[in-house]
């Protein structure tokens, strides 16, 4: 195993920083002063990482044994472990938008918050929030209609809006709320939330999963109840309950199910009249 | 006295061009055909014009030349490392073009005001698509048309006259052949004058799209009421929709700004497209600024994009909520700004317009507005379509010439020109030739 340690210097720019260079796969075979010479962006200006980050370590011949760890947030950085196929990337503060977008593989930790659109269309992979994350948390890029296609995502905090859009595999674990609209447009794959939803859960979803433990506003009328279930089976977890379990979006003629924990959402009790 | 026929009128995205406007002596003195709005901007054009260029000079404002001014721009835009470069709705076309070139050559970002208008109906169309029509195809077919979170009677004064409920068209003879249904949260005057006023609950536009997208699927509603309406009407409103013979929805902010944004449209949008495995069906944004349509227009020929559009790389990028103006602000990563007949510091948030003030601010405006008051160089500009010409495009996309009826004042050139002005010194300053 290798470790390099990029660590942000004072004063960073406050423009956008296009660090989508930082991945395993950039960097194996190179030494510090060659990742430090690695292109970057700050707004329009072409720049280095070494104009950012003081680079140290060692580095390994392939991906897979390579760990990254950069130390500082960089809320304005775009790209952290973009398209990475392998190896590990450990972040230690706030990072900006797209981290571990398009990942194929390899393990992205962020200890911190995410900004918008981590692990946009991921294939594979694992990335693992322990603060909040953005809105668009495993969505799609801006009309793509694919989103998450697999790998795991796991947010200890928080998540916005969007997550999941157009999500066609793979697993989402958010333990705090999310925000408006998780699912939207999915055809696959789960979701859990531990926590609160404002509503619009699962919103035209055509298949996939999603299971909200905590309270969920009203849901759409797309949605019909089947039955009451005592557990929610997403992935290899099982959820206890009791959930309503509703199948989904009938706007889109879909089949995604939808299970809502009954007890924490007694404003949901008309819908057992349709038992 | 001169009377010119056929003048476009520049306020709102209904372009109306039956304007007679009767001009004496450089002086607008009457504009028949036109609403209380186009009236009002004929007449009273004059009224809070900027002078002369002003450039900050310690601390304060001081009127300075056009030549000193434009060379301030430029240099701000040079030495910016994220530019961004916003406004031009309530401009011409001609003028968006060269902000575009602008924009690229100073490796900014380009946006306009449909990021806090019509932007998210964008992105609502990437995603499903959209199925429209010119307002000509309304005027002459439309049998039901449905106002959803917009006040066509107040912001389009002129729209249904000319385009929709109360036009006589070919096949349609006025309101007797058509039915007008408003969906809104609270009553407004269009409709009083609706058929049918359906009156939603504030930020339920999805459920109620999502409702009525279910209804025409004949699937059972298990629930007494969505977004404060009953099931039974919902239905019933369902089936008026599917029995319509060419029906039309028209939607404004009431939609785009709350609740969901892009997603209400990316409803709205569903709608019609489910509407149209039953009968003909359409819908339009109701535009609010006369060009700002035109801006996404040229962007997207020009560009790909409609709005939004960052080339600090080189090229152009694309990404609503990483690369629009707002969202740029909010996250404090611009470091410049050029605003173009635009008024952001009264219109944003009170934090992003603090935040807007923190880095060097320009503007071009033909008249008085916050920014302009808070702005470190303002460069004067013609009013397009009264002061200079050029093309708008009008809400449904139909371009339309923009007329000269009188001559500026003295020094004052239209955006297109100062744009131009600036553009030549940033080449000049970069080493560069056109």
């Amino acid at each position: 195993m290798a470790d390099i340690t990029l660590t942000a210097k004072a004063n960073p720019p406050f423009q956008p920083l296009d660090l989508r260079e930082i991945s395993p796969d950039n960097f194996a075979g190179k030494t510090p002063e060659q990742i430090a010479s690695l292109p970057i962006w700050i707004g329009n200006h072409p720049s280095t990482l070494g104009a950012v980050f003081d680079v140290k370590g060692e580095t390994s011949a392939t991906p897979q044994d390579l760990t990254i760890t950069i130390e500082g947030g960089l809320p304005n950085s775009r790209r952290i472990g973009a398209k990475m196929t392998a190896g590990k990337i450990i972040i230690n503060g706030q990072t900006g938008i797209y981290a571990g977008a398009e990942m194929k593989n390899g393990q992205i930790i962020v200890n911190g918050d995410a900004g918008e659109w981590a692990g946009l269309a991921m294939k594979g992979g694992s990335i693992e929030i322990t603060g909040n994350a953005g809105n668009f948390l495993g969505a799609a890029y801006r009309g793509a209609r694919s989103g998450m296609k697999g790998g795991i995502i796991v947010v200890k905090g928080n998540a916005g809006s969007e997550a999941a859009a157009w999500m066609s595999g793979g697993l989402i674990k958010i333990s705090g709320d999310a925000g408006l609209m998780p699912g939207i447009h999915m055809t696959g794959g789960s979701i859990l939330i531990g926590g609160n939803c404002p509503g619009r859960v699962g919103a035209s979803m055509t298949g996939g999963k999603i299971a909200v433990v905590g309270k969920t506003d009203d849901l759409l009328a797309g949605f019909q109840i089947e039955e009451i279930k005592d557990k929610a089976k997403i992935e290899n977890d099982k959820i206890p309950g009791p959930f309503y379990a509703f199948s989904g979006d009938n706007a889109e003629a879909g089949t995604g199910k939808l299970f809502i924990h009954k007890e924490k959402n007694p404003h949901l009790a008309g819908y057992e009249a349709f038992l | 006295m001169q009377t010119y026929q056929d003048v476009v009128c520049t306020v709102c995205g209904c372009l109306c061009d039956d304007i007679e406007v009767d001009v004496d002596g450089n002086k607008v003195m009457k504009a028949r055909n036109a609403c209380a709005m186009g009236t009002s901007k004929f007449l009273s054009y004059t009224h809070d014009r900027i002078e002369t260029p002003m450039v900050r000079k310690n601390g304060s404002t001081q009127p300075a030349n056009l030549d000193e001014a434009v060379t301030k721009v430029a240099e701000m835009l040079v030495n910016a490392k994220y530019p961004a470069i916003y406004g031009l709705a309530l401009s011409s076309c001609e003028a968006v073009k060269v902000a575009i070139e602008l924009t690229e050559e100073v490796g900014g970002v380009m946006d306009n005001q449909s990021v806090v208008c019509h932007g998210p109906g964008v992105l609502g169309l990437h995603e499903i698509g959209v199925s429209t029509c010119s307002l000509g195809e309304i005027k002459h077919r439309a049998d039901l048309i449905i106002c959803w979170g917009c006040n066509p009677d107040e912001a389009h004064p002129r729209h249904f006259e000319r385009y929709s409920y109360t036009a006589k068209g070919r096949w349609r003879n006025g309101k007797a052949d058509r039915k007008l249904v408003v969906v809104d949260v609270r009553q407004t005057s269009t409709a009083r004058k609706a058929d049918k006023f359906v009156q939603i609950d504030q930020g339920k536009d999805y459920e109620l799209v999502n409702a009525l997208r279910t209804a025409l699927r004949n699937e059972q509603i298990q629930q007494e009421k969505v977004a404060g309406v009953p099931v039974e009407d919902i239905e019933e409103l369902a089936e008026l929709l599917r029995n319509a013979e060419f029906g039309v929805i028209l939607f404004g902010l009431g939609v785009t700004q709350t609740v969901g944004k892009g997603r209400n449209i990316d409803g709205l949008f569903s709608l019609t497209r489910d509407l149209n495995k039953y009968t003909k069906f359409q819908i339009m944004p109701a535009r609010g600024h006369f060009n700002v349509n035109g801006v996404n227009e040229v962007s997207a020929w020009q560009t790909g994009f409609p709005y939004g559009i960052d080339f600090s790389h080189g090229y152009p990028w694309y990404n609503p909520g990483e690369t629009t103006v707002t969202d740029i602000v909010r996250r404090g990563e611009n470091d410049a700004m050029l605003v173009i007949a635009s008024d952001p510091i009264a219109h944003f948030p009170k934090d992003l317009a603090n935040r807007i003030r923190k880095s060097p601010l320009a503007a071009i405006d033909p008249v008085h507005s916050v920014t302009t008051l808070v702005a470190d160089v303002v460069i004067p500009s013609a009013f397009a379509g009264i002061e200079c010409e050029g093309i708008a495009y009008r809400m449904d996309g139909v371009a339309l010439p923009l007329k000269k009826v009188v001559e500026p004042s003295q020094g004052v050139l239209s955006d297109e020109d100062i744009l131009k002005k600036i553009l030549g010194k940033v080449r000049e300053l970069k080493g560069r030739s056109g």
